[in-house]
């Protein structure tokens, strides 16, 4: 995903960088979908649109042999 | 600052074994075989300096001690310290909000489930993950009153275990999953043949298989693929039954029960609400069955990570027996080859997440 | 009754507190920042003294909340990001409608600022978990009091001259770099920038330009690992983090590696650090927080900074200390002592 506007200081104008602190120029650029893909659903008793969903930590039932 | 020690992280705990040990790094979820040589330095001589291990032992095993310590810490299993009394043990207390943490349904060509109903009540007793089981073909259309009672809950995860049936394409499979975010995992079983779908961006796996599951006797394997190395599994399976702790399940004619193969039932859940099941004096007997308390079990080195099975035993008249379905022998620390499979015990971790 | 005030999304903390408060027996309302930003159907009445108000989320059913029979909150989450400040105001924006943009939307802000502050004042005399008020502290004034509390804290700077920064450079070989305030993340149609804590050399900071505007420097610390304290109703929960031994996490263990995530374990706090924390919170009148140490390779203790509505979360599941439900009995005590009569 290296492009230019990876930079967003880059992007910034004359005035717009002469304003912006110096951690402005280290800005780390990430792709939006890697970090927040999450399974979020509508939980209504507890009024959350986005309520987080993750697997179960441990196996409800055994059904299955071992795969080879 | 006094000579340095070798700490062991916090999150990787030794448990020894009869004939090995293993270490299990809760944190990254894997484990890794150590001698119980290892587990003696580790765990008897904790807190002492390396000069101090090799006079422990007479300075006869110099040059292994040192290779154990390279070993541990290659594997970033431990650090050298100068403070260890700064960093305690992890307190392995378990507890939880949930009166009921995950349940089974049971659903077959005969089930006339009240999904609704059940949902409903599995979501009061703050239920957190669910596990469908359906015995016969499917198609679609069997999965969506299940999945349309769950749409609103408390409910963190389904796992669905299917029949195959035509309609059950991959695609399919992946639009169910993705209009109900809820299912974590779908596994077709009865599958003309077995594959398993990439998972997609949010995790979920798609898998066929061709073993027949057609009923809860199908239920009670234990093999390295249900290893289960997190911090509360461990922390639960100290002092509880890893399989039935917090458990509920209805089974494909509605009785409510432990476990679908258990035999006995606390009533129909057309006329019983499940709290009132849950509230029966031993509903919750078998939760304490801790694998501390079970015959082999109690010698094997996996026994905090592995899930127990209470209602396939090797010896039915006792409750405190090894479960049938397990074929690894921790004296011998090998896994007898059952009928027709191969199992390997070299595999050191497990890439559950 | 608890009132909690938090988001919709996102929230997995928030619901494990809401099923411990209920599992305690104890009953909670959740207020979401959205349902005031046009997120729910909402009505507000004023009749005489009597204030009502009902919401109803997301199509759902009406609620009605029974706003006499609270008696505690919890700050947790708010709006960070209003509706309009999420969308383009002017239907067609020319060049010169720059500085009427902004207008609008600075007014639309103090519109929605004005809601949620008069609902915070109809609990002015309740006890709170977190106060919005204390939400958010200044660095550098934090650094000072807990340099007074008995803390060593890294040398500091901040400047808008370059030849000032070169000498600070100098000084103390390797610089870092972070934001004055609040750490943040911008967020640019299919990916974001992070601002991460950053560090520098001599040769980047000879790149910079002369002048530049006013900026937060310090002394680059080599650790031998991180602390994370969460306190809590006078207790402390601390957790080392080993983000050293990873050139990604070296200098901001919040560049996770998922692969092979920092080593995350419980850790027990020097007495006399102790005591540091307990005077620094009791000077900033904190209830709780989450604290950042780190302990130099040099073998110092130094504090790094303070956020008063900190993640515990983070804290909880890899130390096992129970937090979401030790947050559910400090609510729960509130709730029964702060009750109006």
């Amino acid at each position: 995903m290296a492009d230019e506007r990876d930079d967003l200081f880059a992007r910034l104008s004359p005035a717009g960088q002469e304003l912006a602190p110096v951690i402005y120029r280290f800005l780390v650029p990430s792709p939006l979908r890697d970090a927040t893909i999450m399974r979020l659903v509508e939980s209504r008793p507890y009024r959350a649109g986005g309520y987080v969903c993750a697997s179960f930590r441990k196996p409800i039932s055994k059904c299955c042999g071992q795969d080879d | 600052m006094t000579e340095p020690v070798f700490t062991l992280f916090a999150c990787c705990i030794p448990v020894r074994g009869a004939r090995r040990s293993v270490i299990c790094d809760l944190q990254r979820q894997s484990f890794h075989f150590i001698p119980n040589g290892l587990y003696e330095i580790l765990t008897e001589h904790a807190g002492e300096s390396i000069a101090a291990i090799h006079a422990a032992y007479d300075h006869q095993y110099d040059e292994e001690i040192v290779e154990y310590f390279a070993f541990l810490e290659q594997h970033e299993l431990g650090f050298w310290c100068g403070d260890p009394g700064r960093f305690p043990a992890i307190d392995l207390h378990w507890e939880t909000p949930e009166r009921i943490t995950n349940a089974i349904l049971d659903v077959d060509e005969h089930s006339d489930h009240d999904y609704g109903k059940i949902l409903a009540q599995l979501d009061d007793l703050g239920c957190k993950a669910l596990e469908v089981r359906c015995f016969h073909r499917c198609g679609v259309g069997d999965l969506r009153p299940i999945l349309e009672a769950a749409r609103c809950g408390r409910l963190r995860s389904i796992d669905l275990l299917i029949g195959f049936g035509p309609e059950l394409t991959p695609e399919a499979l992946a639009a169910v999953a993705a209009e109900h975010k809820r299912v974590s995992s779908i596994v077709v079983h009865s599958a003309p043949e077995s594959r398993v779908q990439p998972p997609d961006p949010r995790g979920v796996v798609v898998a066929y298989r061709t073993e027949v599951i057609d009923s809860p006797r199908c239920c009670g394997k234990i093999h390295p693929g249900y290893f289960t190395v997190d911090l509360e599994t461990f922390a639960e399976g100290r002092k509880f039954n890893t399989c039935l702790n917090r458990k509920l399940s209805v089974d494909a004619r509605g009785e409510i029960k432990g476990c679908p193969s258990l035999p006995k039932s606390y009533g129909n859940v057309r006329d019983v609400p499940l709290h009132s099941a849950l509230a029966q004096r031993d509903f919750s007997a078998l939760w304490s069955i801790n694998k501390d308390q079970i015959a082999v079990c109690k010698d094997c080195e996996f026994r905090y990570i592995c899930t127990d099975c209470r209602a396939y035993l090797s010896d039915e008249s006792d409750l405190y027996s090894k479960p049938s379905k397990c074929n690894y022998d921790p004296y011998t620390a090998e896994w007898q080859p059952p009928a027709e499979e191969r199992t390997s015990a070299g595999s050191s971790t497990k890439g559950e997440s | 009754m608890i009132l909690i005030l938090s988001q919709t999304s996102m929230e997995p903390t928030t619901e494990e507190v809401m099923d411990w408060l209920e599992a305690l027996g104890g009953r909670c309302v959740r207020l979401n920042g959205e349902d005031v930003d046009g997120g729910a159907a909402l009505r507000i009445r004023l009749d005489g003294s009597a204030v009502s108000l009902s919401i109803a989320a997301g199509g759902g059913e009406e609620i009605d909340l029974p706003l006499t029979e609270i008696g505690a909150v919890w700050f947790r989450r708010w709006l960070h990001e209003r509706q309009h400040e999420r969308v383009s105001l002017l239907d067609r924006p020319s060049a010169d409608d720059h500085k009427l943009h902004h207008d609008l939307r600075r007014h639309l802000t103090l519109e929605s600022r004005k809601l949620s502050d008069f609902l915070f004042s109809r609990f002015a005399g309740l006890p709170w978990l977190s106060h919005p008020h204390r939400a958010s502290l200044n660095k550098l004034d934090v650094l000072a009091r807990a340099a007074q509390a008995g803390f060593a804290t890294p040398a500091t700077l901040v400047t808008t001259e370059r030849a000032e920064l070169r000498r600070f450079c100098v000084e103390h070989g390797r610089i870092i770099t972070k934001p004055l305030g609040e750490v943040d993340m911008f967020l640019d149609g299919e990916r974001s920038h992070f601002l991460f804590t950053t560090d520098l050399d001599l040769a980047a900071v000879d790149a910079l330009p002369p002048r530049f505007a006013p900026s937060l420097f310090q002394e680059l610390i080599e650790k031998e690992y991180e602390l994370r304290v969460f306190a809590l109703g006078g207790e402390l929960y601390a957790m080392a983090i080993f983000s050293q031994s990873d050139p990604q996490t070296r200098t901001d263990f919040r560049r996770y590696n998922r692969e092979k995530p920092n080593r995350t374990v419980p850790f027990s706090l020097a007495p006399e650090t102790v005591e540091r924390i307990r005077r620094l919170l009791a000077d900033l009148g904190l209830e709780t927080g989450s604290l950042d140490l780190l302990q130099a390779r040099d073998g110092r203790e130094l504090f790094l900074e303070i956020n008063p509505v900190g993640q515990f979360g983070m804290v909880s599941k890899p130390c096992n200390y129970h937090l979401e439900r030790k947050v559910a009995e400090l609510l729960l005590h509130k709730d029964a002592h702060g009750r109006r009569t």
